[in-house]
């Protein structure tokens, strides 16, 4: 028998800070292969301003670019899956690695990157997007396709934290002018 | 795992638009023209998750005796389009109490909080497919700032599925209840037999016999088979 997905509706301002543990934002663990990295951003309307209390979902591959769950030989220290509540200025950040690049089907490969889902109150439907690690040479069809603004809005900027890790950046903005790229369902 | 399945584009009218009348947040939030999906190895697999305990399935076992309110049992049932169940989806449920409060500190309004109900719970998908939670019908509230705009009585479901695609939150409706015609979000979903699938589905099979109401909610999450069943 056939069914139709149910309908999405907005997360609304009331998820629970009890499905958040400790370990949600962290991505990867400290003793996983790879180039370890803090995530973060903001997340922001279409004006520029903070959304609070917004879901971050990131799914990556390890440092090889496998798959958690998909490929027997992934890093079992990466968990691959992360989340992150955005506070009152919309920050969100993850502990993890620098994927590697993964297969796109066939030989091709995609760059080093993050799949995103972002869920706010007033979101009627999550928003799916991606964030690319910078400096990667990788041929990727997709990111090549792109316009320079588009991509340069999907690419993270890489820096060194205070703490001596390494910071990839990148804002997401939602809104209809000016907003990260994002995927229809 | 890695998905054995197609995702097909969503039906038309069967979810809500971005921007949607009478909610005003939504005109900041939507996002403009997007790019058609990728479905590559990244968006064909997705995290699994451990089962939690079955306390957690239990939302009105207070330190002090029952929740207060409607006691209701709900089975929600997790398939795919073809209505395959989902062993191992993660269920995350969220609901405000009897008056319409929210445990959470962004809900600033003066209601009453009860002591013994836990507005949160969370279960990983049987064999069946089914999480079993104990629950009551929460209260209406109004939401801030509007014009006199109050929430039916509903409950928040997420839920993790077998793939990254397959991730959905949605809230689910009593049938009947006369804020329903009259919510923006709900009425957001432009086709009515959409609207009609989040209605909880009254079920005395699966009640608590002179306790707790049964209802069903099936959930359906996106995947249909890549290969025909009898294959």
């Amino acid at each position: 028998m056939a069914r139709i997905p149910t309908a999405s509706q907005t997360l609304g301002p009331f998820y629970s800070y009890e499905f958040m543990r400790d370990d949600d934002p962290v991505i990867a663990s400290p003793k996983a292969a790879g180039q370890h990295v803090t995530l973060k951003g903001r997340l922001l309307d279409k004006n520029g301003g903070p959304v609070r209390e917004g879901l971050i979902e990131v799914w990556q591959a390890d440092a090889e670019g496998r798959y958690s769950g998909q490929d027997p030989a992934a890093d079992p220290e990466v968990r691959g899956f992360g989340r992150s509540l955005t506070d009152i200025d919309g920050n969100f950040a993850f502990q993890t690695i620098i994927p590697g690049a993964s297969s796109s089907g066939g030989n091709s490969l995609q760059a080093p990157h993050f799949a995103v889902n972002v869920f706010a109150s007033g979101l009627m439907r999550h928003v799916t997007t991606r964030i690319y690690a910078p400096g990667s040479d990788i041929a990727d069809s997709f990111l090549d396709g792109l316009p320079d603004a588009a991509k340069a809005l999907m690419l993270a900027r890489g820096s060194d934290g205070a703490d001596g890790k390494h910071v990839l950046e990148a804002d997401i903005r939602l809104g209809d002018e000016g907003g990260t790229p994002s995927f229809e369902e | 795992m890695t998905t054995d399945k197609i995702y097909d584009p969503l039906p038309e009218g069967s979810q809500p638009k971005y921007k949607t009348a009478g909610y005003f947040r939504t005109g900041t939030l939507a996002p403009g023209g997007q790019m058609p999906p990728l479905r590559t190895l990244t968006e064909l697999t997705g995290p699994r998750f451990e089962a939690p305990p079955p306390v957690d399935q239990n939302l009105v076992a207070g330190v002090d005796g029952l929740a207060i309110g409607q006691l209701i049992r709900i089975v929600v049932r997790v398939v795919d389009e073809d209505d395959r169940p989902q062993p191992g989806a993660l269920i995350e449920l969220w609901q405000a109490n009897a008056a319409g409060k929210y445990q959470h500190p962004v809900d600033q309004r003066k209601a009453p909080i009860d002591g013994n109900f836990r507005s949160w719970g969370r279960g990983l998908a049987d064999d069946k497919g089914e999480v079993v939670f104990l629950t009551i019908r929460p209260g209406a509230y109004p939401v801030p700032n509007t014009d006199g705009w109050w929430r039916p009585p509903h409950i928040h479901i997420s839920a993790y599925g077998s793939s990254f695609v397959s991730r959905l939150v949605t809230q689910v409706y009593f049938p009947g209840d006369p804020l329903n015609e009259l919510d923006a979000i709900l009425q957001g979903v432009p086709d009515p037999k959409a609207r009609e699938r989040l209605m909880l589905v009254p079920d005395e099979s699966v009640g608590l016999h002179e306790e707790a109401l049964g209802y069903r909610f099936d959930l359906v999450l996106r995947g249909r088979a890549a290969t025909p069943l009898e294959n």
